[in-house]
C-alpha cells in the first residue's frame, strides 16, 4: 500500500522481504539460548530504522503482547522442575523456568518484529504475487489471501455497524441492553461480512480473476535485494553460532 | 460475433426453493442493442444481471451468452472477459486499497502487462472524469465517486457488452450528464436497469418491465 502507509521498504523486492522474514522466523524458532535470539531482534530493528518503519504504531501492540507473554510465563513457570533461582513471594522461580521465560519473551518479540518490519507494510497483492513466484502452493496462497481480505472486510463492516448504532443513539453502558446490543452487533458483523466477502468474490470474478494473483507492480530483483538476503543469512549464521557456543 | 449477445430460455431462479424470483423467463438481447429494464423493488432486476454474468446459477432453463450455452464457472470466464457489470452497490465492486490498483485489476487479470494495465486504468479514469484519483483510497471515496470508479473498472477492460445496475444513483447533475455522454458514445451492447426514466429514455431503444418473474415489453 504505497500511498497508504508510506512503505519505504517497497524498494526491496517482495520476495526478498518474505525470504528475510521467513529466515529470521525459522532461525528464531530453532534457537534454544536467549542470547542466540538477540541478533534476530537487532536485525529487523536496524532494517526498520534504515527504512523508517513506523515503530510508533507498533509500540502499543508490543506493550500488550509482552504483557501477555509475561502473564503466560508467570502462570507456567512455577510448574517447571529444577533448582530454585529466585523466590518472589509464594512463587519460586526455578532456573530452567527463568531460562525458558527469557527465551519465550525474546523469541516472541523477535518473531513479531521480523514479521512487522518485513511484511506488515506490504501490499497484500504483492504478497500473494511474490509467494506464488516463490513457488508456494497455490492453494496456500489463495487461503492466505482470502484471510487477509476477510480481515479488511470485517474491520470495514465493524466500522459501519458501529456508526449506524451510534447514529441511532446507542452509547455503551454497563447494563444488559448494552450487552445484548453488542451480541446483536457481533452477529450482524459476521453475517454481513460473509455476504460482503461473497459479493467481493463475485466482483473479482467479473474482472477476470480465477485464482492467480497478478500484482500491479512487476517484480524486479536488484543487487540491494541480494545484499539484504546476504545480511539476513549472516545474522542467521551468527544466531546458530551463538546457540552452539553458549 | 454472433448476432445475439444474451438469450435466456425459460429461466427459473430463486434464492429459496419456495420463493422463485424469476419464473420461466425468456429474453433475447441482440448484439448492439440498447435495452432498458424497469421494475418495482425486489422484483429481481439485479438478480437477472447477475445470472447473465454467471454469478448465480439458474435452477432450470438455458443461459446462452455469446452464442453458447453457459453452465459451469469455466463457461462464464470468457463471458466475463467481454461483458462488464456495474454493481448496484459500488462497495461490493471495489476491493483494492487504491483506485489505480482497483481499475488496473481487470486488465491485469486479462493478461495485460502491469504498465499497459496502468495506462488503461488512467485512460478509464479520465473518461469517467476522475483524472488524478489514482492514488486515492477506494474505501474513503464518496458514493458518487465510487460509482464512477466502479464504471472505470469496467471501461478499463474494454467490454463489448455493458450491464449497468442503477448507473445514475448517487450522481450529481454534471456527473450524470458526463455518464450519459460517455455511454452514448460507446459502441457496446447496453443493458441498463434504472429508476431514472429520463436517463433510460435518452440511452435505450428497447424497454422491458420485470414483473412477476417475467420480462414484458414496456412501451
Ligand atoms: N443473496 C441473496 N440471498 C437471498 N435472497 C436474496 C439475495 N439477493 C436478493 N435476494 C432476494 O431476491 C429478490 C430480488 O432481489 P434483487 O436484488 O434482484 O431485486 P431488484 O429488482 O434489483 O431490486 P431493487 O430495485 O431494490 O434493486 C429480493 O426479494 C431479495 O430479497
Ligand atoms: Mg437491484
Amino acid at each position: 500500500m504505497k500511498s497508504v502507509s508510506h512503505d519505504a521498504l517497497v524498494v526491496l523486492d517482495p520476495r526478498a522481504r518474505i525470504l528475510c522474514a521467513a529466515g529470521c522466523c525459522m532461525a528464531t524458532a530453532l534457537a534454544t539460548q536467549p542470547v542466540a535470539v538477540i541478533p534476530a531482534l537487532c536485525f529487523p530493528l536496524i532494517v526498520g530504522v534504515i527504512f523508517r518503519f513506523p515503530f510508533r504504531r507498533l509500540s502499543w501492540m508490543a506493550v500488550r503482547l509482552n504483557g501477555i507473554f509475561i502473564l503466560m510465563a508467570l502462570t507456567t513457570l512455577p510448574f517447571v522442575d529444577g533448582p530454585a533461582w529466585r523466590s518472589v513471594g509464594p512463587l519460586t522461580i526455578t532456573s530452567p523456568g527463568a531460562h525458558l521465560m527469557g527465551v519465550m519473551i525474546l523469541k516472541g518479540n523477535a518473531l513479531v518484529l521480523s514479521c512487522a518490519v518485513f511484511l506488515s507494510t506490504m501490499e497484500s497483492a504483492s504478497l500473494g504475487h511474490a509467494l506464488s513466484r516463490l513457488r508456494v502452493p497455490t492453494a496456500f496462497v489463495q487461503l492466505l489471501m482470502s484471510v487477509i481480505r476477510y480481515i479488511d472486510v470485517l474491520l470495514e463492516e465493524h466500522a459501519r455497524i458501529r456508526l449506524a448504532m451510534r447514529a441511532r443513539g446507542f452509547c455503551p453502558q454497563f447494563n444488559v441492553l448494552t450487552l445484548r446490543t453488542h451480541a446483536v452487533a457481533v452477529g450482524a458483523l459476521f453475517l454481513r461480512s460473509l455476504d460482503r466477502a461473497e459479493q467481493v468474490a463475485d466482483a473479482m470474478k467479473c474482472r477476470g480473476h480465477h485464482g492467480t494473483y497478478a500484482a500491479t507492480r512487476t517484480l524486479h530483483w536488484r543487487t540491494a535485494d541480494s545484499v539484504w538476503i546476504g545480511t539476513a543469512l549472516s545474522v542467521i549464521m551468527v544466531m546458530f553460532w551463538l546457540g552452539w557456543s553458549v | 460475433m454472433s448476432s445475439t449477445v444474451i438469450e435466456l430460455n425459460k429461466v427459473t431462479f430463486g434464492y429459496h426453493a419456495d420463493r422463485p424470483v424469476l419464473q420461466e423467463l425468456d429474453w433475447v438481447v441482440p448484439a448492439g442493442a440498447r435495452v432498458g429494464i424497469v421494475g418495482a423493488n425486489a422484483t429481481g432486476k439485479s438478480t437477472l444481471l447477475h445470472i447473465c454474468m454467471g454469478l448465480r446459477r439458474v435452477q432450470s432453463g438455458d443461459v446462452v451468452v455469446y452464442g453458447q450455452r453457459r453452465v459451469t464457472e469455466r463457461d462464464f470466464r470468457e463471458v466475463r472477459a467481454r461483458m462488464g457489470l456495474l454493481f448496484q452497490d459500488s462497495d461490493n465492486q471495489l476491493f483494492c486499497p487504491t483506485v489505480l490498483d482497483d481499475v488496473a485489476f481487470g486488465p491485469l487479470h486479462l493478461g495485460a502487462t502491469p504498465a499497459a494495465a496502468q495506462t488503461a486504468a488512467r485512460e478509464a479514469l479520465k473518461t469517467v472524469g476522475l483524472p488524478g484519483y489514482e492514488e486515492r483510497i477506494t474505501s474513503r471515496l464518496s458514493a458518487g465517486e465510487k460509482k464512477c470508479v466502479a464504471l472505470a473498472t469496467n471501461l478499463a477492460m474494454q467490454p463489448d457488452t455493458l450491464l449497468l445496475d442503477e448507473p445514475t444513483s448517487f450522481l450529481d447533475e454534471p456527473s450524470r450528464a458526463r455518464l450519459l455522454d460517455v455511454l452514448a458514445r460507446l459502441s457496446v451492447t447496453l443493458v441498463m436497469v434504472s429508476h431514472d426514466h429520463e436517463f433510460m429514455k435518452a440511452l435505450t431503444t428497447t424497454r422491458y418491465c420485470l414483473r412477476d418473474g417475467r420480462l414484458v415489453t414496456d412501451g
